[in-house]
């Protein structure tokens, strides 16, 4: 089975495969807005590539680094800060 | 106010052990945050909302009393309380002293809602609606209006519809989206729609949102999909339906039909000899795609019916007089 049609969108399924995190951990990741879909349908929720980027850095902080999800969601939120203000750094 | 049961808001049930209201308050606070929804009156009147009930579900005792006084428990740990004070404990509790209700679901009660204490200890600092990430990390050094005014604030979503064909539903297409900004500009934007959309697909377009406050982020945009009928194919879920022709002697004889698809591809259809008209065919995945699921992309289904000539030369008519004379059927 190929993993990745056309669209260039994931189920859960397949990004529990590519990610390496449990099915629960990536619809916790949805729930509480950690990881924004790229796409929703009817069938439920698709991760592109810049999504499953994210889930990545979630396994490795979990997996690695050993900080618990309510952890990982104040570093991913400094993380977008801190990029966030580079960004805004960067334009002046 | 209508009282809302303490419970519902919490979504938990009422015999759910300490442990899990304090993991529903913190999932729950944790969403409607003022910080997280900035601008958003809706979610700061639920988070509000949620305070209170975590406040009366996390204390044993007040839990205790809410469970056998419903929202009037207050009143009746007034009233013991006035009871102690005045020498007289252990009389019945008179309802009609608090506002004349007859009993518990009488009229409600309003009472203090967010507990400074509490936000702190779950957020930090001493404003009770301050950033998530002050406790963890320190104060930034200012305090009051003038440091709430400049926090960061990421922008909000905004939604788009948009119409696709179905040819475009099938193979995915591209749309150049006019945006006109805040200082009077027009932004152009390049978005791609997946194949495999459906009616009420929600594409997320990253960072097109409103913009952020302060330096915060901006929000999402969120194109919702709407898929023109095509008057050529019927869309039954994933599976596609269509008609095609074919000549009598095809049907008759058998021979070879072309079935179109939504993206200008044409695939041959075997027609044995024989065939009925109006028999239906299936062309397995040649249907709608399905995004994320390659190996469910629907079938075309394509009714075969026949093209009868409108004129017969008079060699034709002699055949088919010939033909009918040696009829086998009927």
């Amino acid at each position: 089975m190929r993993e990745q049609d056309q669209s260039g969108y994931y189920r859960i399924d397949a990004t529990v495969k590519i990610t390496g995190l449990s099915s629960e951990t990536v619809l916790y990741c949805v729930e509480e807005g950690l990881v924004r879909p790229a796409m929703t349908d009817s069938d439920g929720p698709l991760m592109g590539p810049v999504e499953l980027a994210r889930l990545r850095k979630v396994r490795r902080l979990t997996q690695d680094l050993g900080i618990n999800l309510e952890g990982v969601e104040v570093v991913l939120r400094l993380l977008d800060e801190i990029e966030a203000l580079r960004t805004q750094l960067a334009r002046r | 106010m209508e009282h809302e049961d303490y419970y519902e808001i919490l979504g938990v049930p009422r015999d759910a052990p300490e442990g899990e209201i304090r993991k529903a308050f913190r999932r729950l606070a944790r969403k409607h945050h003022p910080d997280v929804n900035p601008g958003n009156q809706e979610a700061e009147d639920r988070f509000k909302r949620i305070n209170e009930a975590n406040e009366v579900l996390s204390d044993p005792e007040k839990r205790r009393k809410y469970d056998e006084f419903g929202p009037r428990w207050r009143e009746h740990e007034e009233w013991q309380r006035a009871q102690e004070a005045a020498g007289t404990p252990g009389q019945p509790f008179d309802w009609s002293r608090f506002g004349g209700a007859q009993g518990p679901g009488g009229t409600h009660y309003e009472y203090r809602t967010v507990r400074e204490e509490d936000l702190q200890d779950l957020f930090g600092d001493e404003e009770p609606f301050s950033d998530l990430f002050t406790n963890l990390f320190g104060s930034r050094g200012e305090r009051g209006g003038a440091r709430r005014a400049t926090r960061p604030a990421a922008g909000r979503d905004v939604e788009s519809p948009v119409e696709v064909t179905l040819q475009e539903a099938y193979a995915g297409a591209t749309r150049l989206l006019e945006m006109q900004l805040p200082d009077g500009q027009t932004r152009r934007l390049e978005v791609r729609i997946p194949p495999g959309v459906d009616e009420g697909s929600r594409v997320r377009v990253a960072g097109q949102g409103s913009p952020g406050k302060a330096g915060g982020p901006p929000g999402d945009l969120y194109l919702v999909v709407s898929v023109l009928p095509d008057p050529r194919y019927e869309r039954r879920g994933d599976d596609l339906h269509t008609r095609v022709t074919a000549s009598l002697q095809t049907l008759l004889l058998g021979g070879e039909v072309q079935v179109p698809t939504p993206d200008g591809r044409r695939l041959a259809l075997a027609i044995p000899a024989g065939t009925q008209d109006g028999r239906v065919f299936r062309l397995r995945r040649q249907g709608m795609p399905r995004a994320g699921r390659p190996e469910q992309r629907g079938d075309l289904f394509a009714e075969v019916h026949a093209r009868l000539p409108e004129r017969l030369s008079p060699r034709e008519r002699e055949l088919l007089e010939e033909f009918a004379l040696a009829g086998t059927e009927d």
